[in-house]
Formats: structure tokens, sequence, C-alpha cells
């Protein structure tokens, strides 16, 4: 880590040299995942053998700069790139939101209902964790047609045990909570006991949860694309292309390296994020991780 | 113990069968016959025939079920359509090759993430604390299967001293062991770092310092012993984990094991074999998770009396 | 006179079962209490912790399910699991103030928002302007107070905000379950003093607490706890002067003296045990 340190606005806190990249590389992410595609053009029809398997910073015959070099039908890697951090970008977020919606309600439910309801609901997320969640995502994706919404279905299932796991226990412990207690007694209705005592509990420590399950689906969604059971070939995704990429090893390095790179900085950048996130908004939030 | 026991071998069997009737949902869900599903498109119309009755497909959906259990219970999956043999011959041989993987990975996880973490421990906040736990931070952000790639690619293919793909050799297992290994040593130095702080920190060893022991004693008599339990409370998961990883570093690197089986067998939608692996890979997940519980219990004297 | 609130034979017991094993483990928390509460009075309840004295306050606002015998609320057997339009009386007529300083406060919520919301609950909205205010002030606060969160305001304010709170729905019976406990004593006499105010208003009080001092000063009667039961009852001040119990009288040697506490105390409960078990209840 960087020696220097620069302050920021608000008091206490203190960015590395090394944080306030990763910051920017995500911003980056935001920015190429959103606006990237109307930015550059890519049609992965559109292929050019005289181009083929040229090194990076290379320059085509159209003038462009192919920075990450050409694949094997002449197309740009770099292009590629762009567009697989669209899919990327979008199938990170939904499915962490499905698995954050499907997980609260879950764990909710489980902490509220507490007894044997509580006990089935968290055997059953047991049972889930004990099994690492690449490996569920291949069995489903064995039998179901590759598509953009099966792989965040997919996806969402393999992440939602671990939010229920939190929302239960954060539930369980606001459940203790002398206003939890007096709003029961009032006689006030489930969903507004929920709504108002409940959830602002959770609010914080899902957002830092979710900023971790954010670079482990996205990491998810990449091997898949590798293993070929992630989206449908018209759709670009990060891991496809570093496994077309593993035939030309030998003479074209840079295909199958180049995007990886992409993938670690982003992942590593979104991890020093949720650090920043989770050092701003108090470790009293972390601890109920 | 004996009730403890018992309530784990139940649940145990309880994830075995929730995994199969899983598996027995998403046949049904997969779009297309079952049979053709089951069978392959390549299946005759005699076999297609054989195999409704076989399945009892023309029986109610609960019956099916059964049948599907006590299918999946007895090891029978059926014929590869691809290798025309039983699928759970082939997943056993393939098994072997994964548990070699899994074996040689454990042993250089050990060997690299214990003694790691115990220096940043002991080295606390210093350089090489700081250095260690940043690049866990990398490694545990690379994704496995790009990895293999970058390692085929420099030890294969430009400096030509390790085999790139398959077991021709022993040295084949060194580079998918050490891809999977990486991600492990990172996650199980961390702990063993936060373990070891943690008693480095505690009154025990505050006062066996101020009684004169020298610092390697307390290491190895106190310190090791003390953070090494809660470190092998998760070799269940992490093994688990090792399998999700095998998956994908198997592809990577052609190892013969259960995860290229498993891959391969989908792409040629041989489904028999597909069944075979999820069984045994769920077999294996549970079986290690419930010897690793049992076996906690039996080292740590204080769960023992419960 | 009815009494304000009225319990009678109450049992409750904790339980405990795995996902499999239905084999409960019982814990009984409340065995056969009865005992009642008249407007305008307090009702002490002392007992060590575990004696069954949360439990019992608990039990009574309908926090534990699952109790045998009657509570009566101005002489209306109270039904925890009837629908809210015949619990409502009950609900805002018997209000809790919890050992936490303002802990009945919801801690994302403003003062205004949480005030709003319980003189929803009460009764008659008599269309009085300014109810806030005029509660704020019932318990010594002024109106700046409405629009913080309770993150901000000290121990000994929270508790008076939580009491306001429980004011608005303008309750027959205040349950203070160790409502002083968790405050400095030149604040624990400012909340008593407001407890006795609200007392001459003609509210009941059940107060619970493990200390004999405090009830000295506020109760009109005091009941002895021990195990879940009611080891004694009586009028405040004969009780502490002159106690029946063995128990009782080793519990009040105890609470001024921490130096016999330990001996006394394990005297009194060798004594008390045995019989316990053969005769099973006392009162």
């Amino acid at each position: 880590m960087a020696a220097t340190a620069f302050s920021s606005r608000v008091p206490g806190m203190r960015l590395t040299f090394c944080e306030m990249l990763a910051l920017g590389f995500v911003a980056l992410f935001f920015v190429v995942g959103l606006a990237g595609p109307y930015l550059v053009d890519f049609n992965p029809a559109a292929t050019d053998t005289a181009m083929r398997l040229k090194p990076p910073m290379t320059t085509l015959a159209n003038g462009a700069i192919a920075w990450f070099g050409t694949d094997a039908v002449g197309r740009e890697v770099a292009r590629q790139v762009i567009y697989g951090a669209r899919v990327s970008l979008l199938v990170g977020f939904t499915s962490a939101a499905l698995a954050a919606a499907f997980g609260v309600l879950i764990g909710v439910w489980a902490g509220w209902a507490g007894r044997r309801t509580e006990q089935v609901l968290m055997r059953i997320v047991d049972i889930q964790l004990a099994f690492p969640s690449i490996l569920i995502a291949v069995f489903l994706a064995a039998f179901i047609q590759p598509s953009l919404l099966s792989v965040i279905v997919i996806l969402a299932v393999t992440r939602w045990a671990v939010v229920a796991r939190v929302a239960r226990a954060i539930t369980a412990r606001s459940l203790t909570r002398s206003y939890v207690e007096a709003a029961i007694i009032s006689g006030e209705s489930t969903l507004r006991i929920v709504r108002d005592c409940i959830l602002p509990n959770l609010w914080i420590p899902l957002l830092i949860l979710m900023s971790a399950e954010l670079s482990l689906i996205i990491l998810a969604e990449a091997s898949l694309g590798f293993l070929g059971l992630g989206t449908p070939i018209d759709v670009p995704s990060w891991g496809r292309i570093i496994s077309s990429g593993r035939n030309y090893l030998a003479n074209a390095w840079w295909i199958a390296t180049l995007p990886g790179l992409v993938i670690v900085v982003v992942v590593v950048s979104i991890g020093v994020a949720g650090e920043v996130l989770r050092r701003r908004l108090g470790s009293g939030a972390g601890a109920a991780l | 113990m004996i009730g403890y026991v018992g309530s784990r071998l139940f649940n145990a069997a309880a994830t075995l069968v929730a995994a199969v009737i899983a598996t027995f949902i998403m046949i049904r869900i997969a779009p297309g016959d079952p049979v053709l599903v089951l069978l392959g498109d390549l299946a005759t119309p005699d076999q297609i025939a054989a195999a409704r009755i076989e399945y009892g497909l023309d029986r109610p959906i609960y019956e099916q079920l059964l049948i599907y259990l006590g299918k999946a219970f007895t090891l029978d999956f059926g014929n590869s359509i691809i290798q025309g043999r039983p699928a759970v011959d082939i997943v056993a041989q393939r098994m072997l090759a994964t548990l070699t993987l899994g074996a040689f990975t454990f042993a250089l996880v050990i060997a690299a993430a214990l003694p790691l973490g115990l220096l940043a421990a002991l080295y606390h906040d210093r350089w090489f604390d700081k250095a260690t736990s940043n690049t866990s931070l990398v490694v545990l952000g690379i994704p496995d299967f790009w990895l293999g790639l970058v390692f085929i690619l420099v030890f294969a293919r430009w400096m030509q001293i390790l085999p790139s793909s398959g077991w021709s050799s022993p040295s084949s297992i060194v580079l998918p062991a050490v891809t999977l290994a990486l991600p492990l040593i990172a996650v199980n130095m961390q702990l063993m770092r936060n373990e070891a702080i943690g008693v480095l920190n505690s009154n025990m060893v505050k006062i066996l310092r101020a009684k004169g022991m020298p610092t390697s004693r307390i290491v190895s008599h106190h310190v090791l012993r003390n953070a090494l339990l809660p470190v092998l409370t998760v070799g269940g998961v992490q093994f688990g984990h090792l399998l999700g990883g095998a998956v994908i570093v198997e592809t990577v690197f052609g190892w013969p094991g259960l995860g290229k089986e498993l891959i391969s067998a989908i792409g040629y939608r041989d489904y028999a074999v597909v069944q075979a692996c999820i069984f045994i890979m769920t077999f294996l997940v549970v079986a290690v998770n419930f010897a690793v519980d049992f076996g906690y219990r039996l080292i740590d004297p204080r769960l023992r009396r419960v | 006179m009815t009494a304000a609130l009225e319990i009678e034979r109450l049992n409750f017991a904790y339980s405990s079962s795995g996902l499999i094993s239905s084999g409960a483990v019982a814990l009984k928390a409340l065995d056969n209490v009865s005992l009642s509460v008249e407007p305008g009075r307090v009702l002490g309840i002392v007992g060590e912790s575990g004696s069954g004295k949360s439990t019992l306050l608990r039990t009574i606002v309908g926090l534990n399910r699952g109790y045998s015998g009657t509570i009566r609320y101005r002489g209306q057997t109270v039904d925890h699991a009837a629908g809210n339009a015949r619990m409502a009386p009950f609900r805002a007529g018997v209000q809790m103030i919890f050992q936490d300083p303002g802990g009945s406060l919801n801690p994302f919520r403003t003062i205004r928002q949480t005030l709003t919301a319980a003189l929803a609950r009460a009764p008659s909205a008599a269309p009085e302007r300014d109810r806030l205010g005029v509660l704020l002030e019932q318990v010594g606060m002024n109106a700046s107070a409405l629009d913080r969160r309770p993150c901000e305001f000290s121990g000994g304010q929270l508790q008076r905000l939580a009491i306001a709170r429980a004011l608005a729905c303008d309750p027959t019976v205040f349950l203070c379950d160790e409502p002083t406990s968790a405050l400095d004593v030149s604040i624990q006499a400012q909340i008593l003093d407001l407890f006795a105010k609200l007392k001459n208003d003609g509210r009941a009080f059940i107060f619970v607490t493990h200390n004999l001092g405090v009830l000295g000063q506020i109760a009109d009667t005091i009941a002895v706890m021990f195990r879940g039961r009611v080891v004694e009852v009586g009028p405040a001040r004969r009780l502490i002067a002159e106690p029946k119990e063995a128990y009782t009288a080793a519990l009040i040697a105890a609470s001024p003296r921490l130096k016999h506490r330990g001996v006394l105390l394990e005297n009194a409960r060798a004594r008390l045990v045995p019989r316990a078990s053969a005769t099973g209840s006392v009162l």
C-alpha cells in the first residue's frame, strides 16, 4: 500500500492511493458497462481474417488501434471486453438484487417466525452453504438452456443463502430490542414492524455484504462463460472471450490473458471499495457479518 | 454423543436425498421429453420404450420419484451414451483422479498457509503481514480458470518446464494443484493469522511471556494448537470449494477427474454421467462435512462432553 | 374497587425443542402466580435474577404465549389471541417501560414520529391541540426534543421520552421492568418522582426491580418472587419491617449490606427449596 494518504472531506475518513485507484476502477467499470456499447461499435459477425491474431497495440487496417489485440477471426479483443462489461454488470447487479430480495425474505421470515420454521429454513440454508456455489451453478446449468435470464437466476440461487443467514441473525437480534417488543405489545401489524423496526437494521450490513457478493457473482458469471454454460453465444461474456483464447495460447497469448486481467482489476477493486464502504458505514455494521 | 452422531447422519442422508430430488426435478424442468433427456437424442425407439417402463414414466409422479431415488441409491444411473458403459463405472474411475488432485492440493495448502499465517501473526501490522494480506485480497479476485491459463502460458509454453495438460507424468499434477491451492492458501492463511493473533493476545500467552517462556516454545506448544482448531472447522466447507474449483481447474488442465467429466458430459448431453457425477460429488461433500464435524468433536475436549 | 389489573394462577414454562426431537425441556418460569393492583397504587415485585419477575410482565403483555391462568384488565378477561379490535383497550391501557433507557423508542424514527404513532393508538384521540407538547411537558421535557432521534439524548432523557410514549396512550397500568436500574442515582430519583406524579393521577403500577430500596420509596404493596413463585406478598412497610418468610428476611438483610449476602441467601434458599418441591405452591 502506498504510504501517502489523502484525507477526504469526511472527517476520520482517509483514503490511501490504492483505495482511490480502486474506487476509480469501479467507477470506470460502471461507466463502461452502462455506456460502453454506445461509445464503441462491436459486431460479433464482422470478421476480418487479414487482421486475425494481431498483438496488442497493432494499428488495424481501418486505422484504429487494437489495444488488446485481435482474436482468431480478426475482431478486436478490447471491444469484446467492453461489451462483456455490460453483461458482467447486468448479471452482477440483477443476480445480487434477486439474491438479496429472496435472502432477506427468507431470513426475516425465519428470524421472525422462530421455532420450527426457523430451524427448517436455516437447515436448508446450511445444506446449501455446504456446497460451493460454482458447483450448484454447474449442476443447475447442466439441465437448463443457456440464456441471459437463466444465468441471472442460477447465480441468484447460488447466493441467496448467505444473505438469508445474515438477515436471520439481524432479525433475531432486532427482535430482542425493546422497541420491537414495544411494537409487538401495542399490536402493530407484522408488516409494519418488519418495515419500521427490522429492515432499517438490515440495510447497512446488506449493502456491505452485497458489495462482496457482487464480485463473487462477476467471477461466477465469468466461470460459467468459460465452461460454456453461461450466456448464449450472441451475448459477449468475459469468460467466453478467455475460453476462446485457450486454443491460441501458443501464438496469441493476449486473447486469454488481457480480459482476465480486466476481471482481476474489477473484482479486486470492488473488494477494496467494499472495504472502504464497511469502514465508512461503521464497524458496528461489519460485526453483523 | 450417539444422539449427536445420529442427528448428523440424518442430516447427511437428508442432504443426499434432497440433491437427488433436486436432480429429478431438474430433469423434468429441462426442455424436452425426460426420456430423451435421460437417454440422449441418439436413443433408438426400442431403448426409449424400455426406459419408459424402467423409469416408470407411465406411473404417477411420486412413484417415478421413488423409482428414481431407488436407482440413485443403488448407483444405477444407466449407461453413458458416449462411452457405452455404466455411468457409475466411469465416475468411480474419475473420482480417483479428483481425490488425488485434492489430496495433493490440501498438502500444499497446509504446508503454505500455516507457516505464512503464523508469520503474519507474529509480525502483526508489519510489512510482511500487510504484504501477505494485500496479496491474499488480490489472489481471491483472480478467476481460477484464468490463473490456470496463465500458468500454462508461463510454465508450459514459455519456460517449458511442466506439462500443460492431462495426467501423463507425475509432474502433471503440479500446475492444477497449485492453481487450486492458491485461493485456499489465501483464505487459510488469513484465518490462521487471525486465530493466532487472538491467541497471542490472550491472557494465557501474556502470562507465559511474563514467566519468561521463549517465543518459539509459546508458538509451538500453545499458539499452534489453539489456533489450529478453528481453522480445521472450516475444513469441510473448504473441501466443497476444492471440488467446485476442481470443476474449472480440471477443465483447464484436462485433468481426468470428476469435474472435467461433468463438464464434458454436460456438453455431450450425456445425462447418465451428469447424474452420476452430481450424486458422487454431493456424496463426497456430505461425507467430508460429516467426517470433519465428527472428527472436530473428537479433538476438541470442550465439545466432547456435549 | 375493581382492580386495574388482576392475574390469577398464572403458569408459564419456557420450552426448547430440537428439529427432530420434540422432547421439550420445560423450565417453569411462573408457578401459580396470583396478584392484583388497584388504580393509583404501586405493586412492587422484588426478587433475584431468574426469579420470574420479568417473565411475569412479559406474560401479562402477551410476549410469552402458551401460559395458563387468567389475566383481567379492569374486570375483563384478556385474550392475547383475540383480534386487534378487541385487544385495543388493553394494548393502549397497559404500557411497558423497559430497563434500557428509551429502549421502546425506535432508533430510526424521530421522537415526533414515535409519539404521533403512539397517540394514534390512544382510545379517545382527544382533539386537543399540541398534544405532543403537553406530553413532553408532563415528563419534564420540551418541544425541542421532537425532531431529534433517540441517539441524541442521555439515559435519563430517554427514559422520560419512553414514559411520554407510554403516556400518549393514556394508560391505566404501567408495567415497569427495572426502569431505573440503568440510570445514575440522582436521575433515578427524578424518574421515581415522575412515577409518583403519575400514580397520583390514578394510574396503577407494577414495578419490577431487584432493588428493595427503590420499592421502599414507591411501592404500596410488595410481592417477593423466587423461582417463579410468589413467596410473600404484603403492604410495603410491613413487609420490609417484619417479613414473615425467611427468604424475604434474607433478601432484606442482604440488600443494604453486601457482606453477609451470600451466606444468608444460600441458607434461605436451602431451607426453601426442599419444601417447595414438596408442596408446590406457597400462595
